[in-house]
């Protein structure tokens, strides 16, 4: 259980990373 | 009688040597940086490791590829180093250790590929040699190469001269960057280095623990190993994570002064030479200059006020010894112990030959300002040079709204999306500082770790956060972080404290690759002048002052005053 939990945590941080990529991006096109 | 007096001379020489030496590498590194960051050649072997990994190294990518790379990159590095970590026992080369425990296995592997090294375990009893050399000692090159590449693709973006549409925001390719620098710079340097490691007295070897009868009668454990490899690139990349528990104040790892100086300059070399290579990819030498200067003179300030700190020794029991010596090796002395801790903090290494937890207050208080500062004094590989352009931008744009300048660096516009990118970028390590350090000294389990009350364990906990959220990783020692709570707050704050600030980088990067440089006006502050130099280095003091002042003033400050 403790393997998936920080697995998890691991895969959200990264995910989280990916979306602030995406939001400043947006934010660069909408210009 | 040795006294804090009779070590000044050769504390000033230490300090000597080691400049002469930095001031004949440093522009000779830079240059060559700037050659590989801006060169469209490539070597053979780099071809074939191009070909395995399925990658275009001639493909100029957008920031938001360049930045997914590195992600992904690193995403591939963490889960790596999880699994070796927990499978370990089942793996050769383990020395019969058992598998790390889940939460310090998520600690170690996002530690080491976030260049900080927190080490909440002892090496020489917990990693066997194959997690030692196929799992930290690799992420020690690559995680080093992630950060001299993002800084590389800044730089590109801020030297593109002409805009243009069709190629918007491109700032290079990452797996170009990460090839090169391990190629050709880390794994070069670093097997020279070894090497001599290996002829001043340091251990290099696959042995397994020894257990010696002591004069004592008692028994005592002595684990080989492949140190000098280890080491080496420990310094050169910023690292800073040890073979053993007590990193270079183990004679394995660190055998005399003469090693002790070649570490000091290892952990400063690249990083200046960044600095130096910037103003060769930009185009005008003297912006590389004023970046250095003020990196330099903030590290000058740093050493003296530190060694001061543990020369005058205040105290009783100091100054019948000549200096603070608790926790230090006397193999180093005051001031050689002093100079160390004061680059490893203001490098980003977090290597250490003196136990820091033992510094006097104010020398505690200086090695934790140094990571406050954000890692630029020279900082970490990279991420030292990225830091400090980014506070480049912050000064440019207030001397915009103080004196009326235009607000632009190197001719490229500082806009409301790039101020909005470099204020998140200003902001993130500190609020990850200070809310950390909140829950650690509210919660039970934080608490728990501390050895001490007061201000000293306050400070036990600040240095903690701000070690991981800096990507620093020393520590003061006293501090139990081997626990699932310290292990699951310090990971995650390593984590967003590395990978935050470079997409922010990347983002702003990208930016000023889009714009096409304007030339100086009248009204263009001139980034290359000592007035532009005082003025960064008053910026970076102010942002640090008003932000961490508090906590230092109940912390490290109010320690020395009690």
């Amino acid at each position: 259980v403790n393997d998936v939990l920080y697995l998890l945590t691991i895969v959200v941080a990264f995910s989280l990373l990916a979306l602030l990529i995406g939001l400043l991006d947006r934010g660069d096109r909408s210009e | 009688v040795v006294t804090g007096v009779s070590e000044l001379a050769p504390a000033i020489g230490q300090v000597a040597l080691l400049v002469a030496l930095l001031a004949l590498s440093v522009p000779l590194l830079g240059r060559w940086l700037a050659h590989l960051y801006t060169s469209d050649r490539h070597l053979a072997v780099e071809r074939v490791t191009y070909r395995v990994l399925r990658v275009d190294p001639d493909a100029d990518q957008h920031w938001r590829s360049y930045a997914g790379a590195v992600l992904g990159f690193s995403l591939v590095g963490v889960l790596g180093l999880y699994a070796l970590g927990r499978l370990q026992e089942r793996l050769p080369l383990s020395l019969g250790f058992p598998g790390l425990p889940p939460d310090g296995a998520f600690n170690t592997a996002v530690s080491f590929v976030t260049n900080t090294n927190w080490q909440w375990y002892s090496g020489e009893v917990t990693l066997g040699h194959l997690m030692q050399a196929s799992g930290l000692s690799v992420q020690n090159f690559l995680s080093a190469a992630v950060g001299m590449a993002v800084a590389a693709a800044f730089a590109r973006g801020l030297a593109k001269r002409v805009a243009d549409p069709a190629n918007a925001g491109r700032v290079g390719n990452f797996w170009a960057d990460l090839v090169r620098t391990t190629y050709r710079v880390l794994l070069p340097m670093a097997i020279l280095v070894a090497v001599a490691f290996v002829l001043m007295g340091v251990i290099q070897n696959l042995s397994d623990t020894h257990t010696i009868s002591t004069l004592t009668g008692s028994d005592q454990s002595i684990t080989g190993g492949p140190v000098a490899s280890q080491e080496a690139i420990k310094q050169l990349g910023t690292n800073g994570g040890g073979f053993y528990n007590v990193n270079s104040a183990h004679p394995f790892e660190n055998p005399n002064a003469v090693s002790n100086l070649l570490q000091v300059f290892l952990m400063l070399v690249i990083p200046f030479a960044m600095a130096w290579a910037f103003g060769v990819i930009v185009g005008d030498r003297r912006q590389g200059v004023a970046v250095l200067s003020v990196m330099a003179l903030l590290f000058a300030v740093s050493v003296a006020l530190l060694t001061w700190a543990e020369m005058a020794g205040h105290g009783t029991a100091p100054q019948l010894a000549g200096g603070a010596l608790e926790g230090k090796e006397t193999r180093f002395g005051t001031a050689a112990s002093a100079l160390f801790a004061a680059t490893t903090t203001a490098t980003s290494t977090g290597a250490v030959d003196a136990m820091h937890d033992s510094l006097t207050a104010p020398g505690g208080g200086i090695a934790m300002f140094n990571m406050m500062l954000g890692e630029i004094i020279p900082g970490g590989v990279g991420s030292g040079l990225y830091g400090m352009l980014m506070l480049a931008v912050v000064t440019v744009f207030l001397s915009g709204l103080m004196v009326g300048r235009t607000p632009e660096y190197l001719g490229k516009r500082i806009g409301q999306r790039e101020i909005v990118l470099v204020a998140g970028y200003v902001l993130t390590t500190p609020v990850l500082v200070l809310v950390g350090g909140a829950i650690a000294i509210t919660a039970g389990d934080g608490l728990a770790g501390l050895q001490e009350n007061g201000p000293h364990g306050l400070s036990e906990a600040v240095y903690a956060v701000t070690s991981a959220a800096n990507n620093n990783g020393s520590a003061f020692g006293g501090l139990t972080s081997g626990t699932p709570f310290w292990n699951t707050l310090l990971g995650i704050l390593m984590l967003l404290g590395r990978f935050v600030p470079m997409v922010l980088v990347l983002g702003l990067g990208g930016r000023f690759a889009t714009q096409g440089q304007r030339p100086p006006s009248s009204g263009t502050l001139p980034t290359h002048s000592p007035l532009f130099v005082v003025l960064l280095s008053g910026v970076a003091l102010v942002v640090v002052g008003l932000t961490f002042v508090p906590v230092l003033a109940l912390g490290p400050i109010a320690e020395a005053l009690s």
